[in-house]
């Protein structure tokens, strides 16, 4: 098995001591060159030999290593004057203000200093933390006067990023890091504890550099563009810069150069170590590249999603994996994917010849790399790895033995995951079965598209191959696309029917579809349910099928359920089986009796009762088989009736014409009154409205009715002979307002909830009058898709029309960042075994998950247990 | 206009809480084998807490009632104005500290 070579224990943080930085540097860099006229790296600068080695072929001066092999040696800078490291500023800040600027101990007396010591000893948990004692600690010593020589209290000021003041009186001087240094090191070590500082590992001295360390050139490797111009590294550019300043620095304080000239230099080292450690400091400018680049140093190469850490080590890539694009395929289950054959032979996995398989081995050996489901690698006893090609296929097949290891092509049943971004959910990445097919796309069950929210407009999906029998059993039992039939989030299926499998079934179940005995075999024989579900015989006695005969071969035998179906009219009076529309589904032991399957019954993402009621009592086997059968059964039999659309599903006769222009009118002579009245003065203002918002508010109404009222004329005439109106009531797709809007009238266009107003002053555009308040001006569009716009309408149609793209692209961009922040916070959250929810340091956050105890996709509809189901079940059961 | 006085208890949105004895208070942390700073936190100055006295220290009880699968109990522990400020200062460092990333 896998040898993890050294288990690293713990990780110990502390300051790099100036000594340490010598100790572990292979040379004093002091020139601020790279290379020379001949391109070869000049002694003692910051590209030499021995910082480690970038060109293949040549050696390491240091480790004598090869390029690749020698990780690089660091080098130190020696500062002609101490700097501030920024990354500490804000702690030397701290520990300045609670020392004794004279006597450099912590302005804590004796009993203070047990007290604290004390709690330090005691506490460990969230609510009073070390770190919180020793915050108290520090703050009351910035607030007292030194118990210990008694010397003035001055206040220490920081000036973002690096600059300390201290003040007193009026009087206000300047600390230099040296300075600053000078009081860090006269802190007694038997103070670092209440100061925060290990004294094993860490000095608060050394917070200020003194030296600096030079990474190695591995670390900033330099390129050579094709026109061999060498480019440097925005590190070794930024190290130049500390270099040059630095020398200049000691050179002038050894010349004895005035005071004011120096401490220029010193600030501008300052600045170059400064943003040498973190370019985007605030407060100060950033450096710059020649060409006005910012540069990338240090702070940047590590934060941010193109960091280190987001995008090196949280970000990993994957071997095992394939990426396609993805179509339909009606005929393969939903637990399956189809995979082309060209990247099943390029995936692999390992499987250990035992005396059992070594013959069904053999034969895939056999096959070579070429042939799925071939081979191609052995791994022998010994380790050893072997490739197998079509010339030295029969060969490495008789020397196969128990003990070896095969590299086998994905082949037919090997579970895989199948995955689609963006993964928003863990239905997003499910395991699917193999079936290896021609071509070359992934081919995808059209029920499993709604949790992926996948497409076949040109989406790719990815795939990964579990490696071990472990892994690949675990991914079939829990991550099976048939057990995630039931949303883990609402506990309502999420894969299921969609679009003509809907109208579909409406167009099979409802009432007087008959089918003949040969066309019902035919379909039976297309769906694979003949000698499956149903017999030959079985079309010898009956001659003519009703569709709910052909419906009811899927259900379960002992399944009895009674719902509305989605195009219940919600009558006022509830007929319940006696429903003259047929719209209440009435299913007895395993028989449809009455009722017309439709959205209601299995459509994903809907609280569909029959697929609901199968996966949950029957379990997902009877799910999934359900839901393969009833596909390709409704395929079948929607091919035979056909379902079409066209400009006349809309078509409305005169009469229904002339009664919406009728309503459109009058609303709009109520638009005008009301304009009137409120030109008149006579408009009564309503309560927290001003004079105008009423008026706005009262013609918004008028006209919201208005195209109710005009949709409902034109429902009229929509009835269940066109095939638009069929998709909208069952609930394939679309509503009857999309479908009004078509036959009948647009409505108002709004932006920001209001009527169209802006564009030219005091008008919406310049076709009216300025000040018109009535509908047309105002963007109501009283023609309907099927008419055509007016040139106005047209243009008010798009304003509304561009508010909604707008809103959903900065909708995506927010949601996507409120998932990663949720995401962030809530990864670690566990259910315990005693069922409460907790986070990773073991803190309650809920002492019941979900305050509830329950698990939607195990309830029914939210509840425990569905107790009229239970007693139903238990009645039929006695009468028997 | 003088203020009426209203006592909040009787609202029916606000759930019913109670103070735990010390003796509930243990028993609760044995079950679930928890120290007091690992319990979720209330502060002091919550409306309820100060209308029945509970002080830093203790554990409320609340029970929720509409949930559907029945009443649902939650325990907080309170805590004063001063480790609310403490906590609020490491979560504020990391929302910035997150935040500087982001771009």
């Amino acid at each position: 098995m896998f040898k993890v070579p050294k288990v690293i224990d713990k990780i110990q943080f502390g300051v790099l001591s100036p000594d340490d930085v010598r100790k572990m540097s292979v040379l004093r860099v002091i020139t601020a060159d790279t290379y020379d006229d001949d391109g070869y790296p000049i002694e003692k600068g910051l590209m030499d030999q021995r910082l480690g080695v970038i060109d293949p072929g040549l050696k390491c001066k240091t480790c004598g290593q090869k390029f690749g092999d020698c990780s690089g040696h660091f080098g130190h800078i020696e500062l002609a004057r101490p700097v501030i490291h920024v990354g500490h500023a804000k702690d030397v800040h701290k520990i300045l203000k609670s020392v004794c600027r004279d006597c450099g101990k912590l302005k804590l007396d004796d009993a203070q200093r047990q007290h604290y010591r004390e709690q330090l000893e005691q506490t460990s948990d969230r609510l009073k933390s070390k770190e919180t004692v020793i915050k108290e600690g520090m703050d009351k010593a910035a607030k007292s006067v030194c118990p210990w020589c008694g010397s003035d209290k001055r206040n220490i000021k920081f000036e973002k990023p690096y600059t300390f003041y201290e003040e007193w009186d009026e009087e206000r001087n300047k600390l230099t890091p040296i300075d600053v240094r000078e009081r860090l090191e006269k802190i007694p070590v038997e103070d670092y504890d209440l100061i925060g500082v290990n004294k094993d590992v860490s000095k608060p001295e050394w917070m200020v550099l003194t030296v600096l360390p030079v990474p190695p050139v591995t670390v900033r490797p330099s390129i050579t563009l094709e026109s061999s111009v060498r480019s440097e590294d925005d590190l070794t550019h930024k190290l130049v810069d500390i270099i040059r300043i630095n020398q200049r620095l000691r050179e002038n304080i050894d010349a004895g150069a005035p005071q004011l000239i120096v401490e220029d230099l010193w600030e501008l080292l300052q600045y170059h170590v400064t943003t040498y450690f973190n370019n985007s400091t605030s407060g100060i400018p950033p450096a710059r590249h020649r060409s006005g680049r910012i540069l990338k140093t240090i702070s940047q190469r590590l934060s941010g999603k193109e960091g280190r850490f987001r995008s090196n080590l949280s970000g990993k890539r994957v071997d095992f994996s394939a990426r396609t694009v993805v179509s339909p395929d009606p005929y393969i289950s939903i637990n399956e994917v189809g995979v082309p054959e060209f990247v099943a032979c390029e995936l692999t996995v390992p499987e250990r010849v035992t005396a059992n398989n070594l013959e069904e081995m053999k034969k895939i050996v056999r096959n070579g790399p070429n042939k799925n489901p071939g081979a191609n690698y052995i791994i022998r006893s010994d380790g050893r790895r072997k490739k197998i090609t079509d010339t030295t296929k029969d060969d490495v097949a008789e020397e196969l033995d128990v003990g070896f290891t095969v590299e086998r092509q994905l082949r037919d049943g090997d579970i895989v995951l199948f995955n689609r971004q963006p993964s928003l959910h863990r239905l997003s990445i499910m395991a699917h079965e193999v079936r290896v097919m021609p071509y070359k796309t992934f081919r995808l069950n059209l029920c499993v598209c709604p949790p992926y929210n996948a497409d076949f407009d040109g989406d790719e999906m990815n795939l990964h191959l579990p490696q071990t029998e472990e892994a690949r059993s675990e991914a079939g039992i829990i991550m099976k696309v048939q057990e995630n039939i039931i949303s883990p989030r609402y506990g309502e299926p999420v894969i299921g029917g969609m679009q003509d499998y809907i109208s579909g079934a409406y167009l099979m179940t409802r009432d007087g579809s008959e089918f003949p005995a040969e066309e019902v075999q035919e379909s039976f024989y297309e769906s694979g349910l003949l000698q499956n579900k149903i017999e030959v015989d079985a079309f010898n006695e009956r001659k003519v099928w009703t569709g709910k005969e052909l419906f009811e071969v899927l259900l379960p035998k002992d399944l009895s359920l009674e719902f509305r179906s989605k195009a219940c009219r919600k009558c006022e009076k509830c007929e319940f089986e006696n429903c003259k529309y047929d719209n209440y589904v009435v299913i007895k032991e395993g028989k449809l009796l009455k009722g017309v399957i439709d959205g209601a019954a299995f459509k994903a993402r809907s609280s569909c009762k029959l697929l609901d009621k199968i996966v949950k009592d029957y379990g997902s086997d009877e799910g999934r088989e359900f839901l393969d059968s009833v596909t390709k059964l409704i395929i079948s039999i929607i091919m035979k009736v056909g379902l079409t659309t066209g400009i006349d599903d809309v078509d409305i006769p005169e009469e229904g014409l002339e009664r919406i222009d009728e309503i459109l009118e009058n609303a709009h002579n109520k638009v005008l009154e009301n304009i009137e009245a409120y030109n008149r003065g006579e408009l009564e203002k309503q309560p927290g409205q001003t004079l105008e918002d009423t008026l706005e508010n009262r013609i918004m109404a008028e006209l919201a009715k208005a195209r109710d009222n005009a949709g409902a004329a034109a429902e009229k005439y929509l009835g269940m002979k066109r095939h638009a109106v069929i998709m909208a009531k069952t609930g394939a797709k679309g509503n009857m307002l999309d479908l009004t809007q078509m036959a009948a009238c647009l409505g108002q266009m709004t932006v920001r909830g209001k009527r169209l107003h802006r564009g030219y002053q005091e008008r919406s555009l310049p076709h009216f009058k300025p000040g018109d308040r009535s509908a047309k001006a105002r963007g109501f569009v009283s023609s309907s898709y099927r008419k055509g716009l007016s040139p106005t309408e047209f243009f008010f149609h798009s304003m509304g029309g561009r508010e909604g793209l707008v809103d959903t692209a900065v909708r995506t961009a927010q949601s996507g960042y409120m998932q990663r922040r949720l995401i962030n916070a809530l990864q670690d959250l566990k259910v315990e075994k005693d069922r409460s929810v907790r986070d990773n340091s073991n803190n309650i956050i809920q002492f019941e998950y979900g305050e509830d105890g329950v698990d939607p996709s195990r309830s029914s509809y939210g509840e425990a247990v569905d107790i009229d189901w239970i007693i139903h079940k238990t009645v039929t059961m006695r009468k028997e | 206009m003088t203020k009426k006085k209203i006592n909040i208890l009787d609202n029916e949105f606000v759930p019913q809480h109670t103070i735990l004895t010390e003796e509930e208070s243990n028993e609760l942390l044995q079950k679930y084998n928890v120290t007091y700073d690992k319990l979720p936190l209330i502060l002091e100055s919550d409306p309820v807490v100060k209308i029945i006295g509970a002080k830093p220290g203790n554990i409320i009880k609340i029970v929720r009632g509409y949930s559907p699968a029945g009443k649902s109990v939650f325990y907080r522990y309170v805590i004063g104005e001063d480790v609310k400020e403490t906590l609020e200062e490491e979560v504020l460092d990391e929302i910035v500290e997150d935040d500087s990333g982001e771009e």
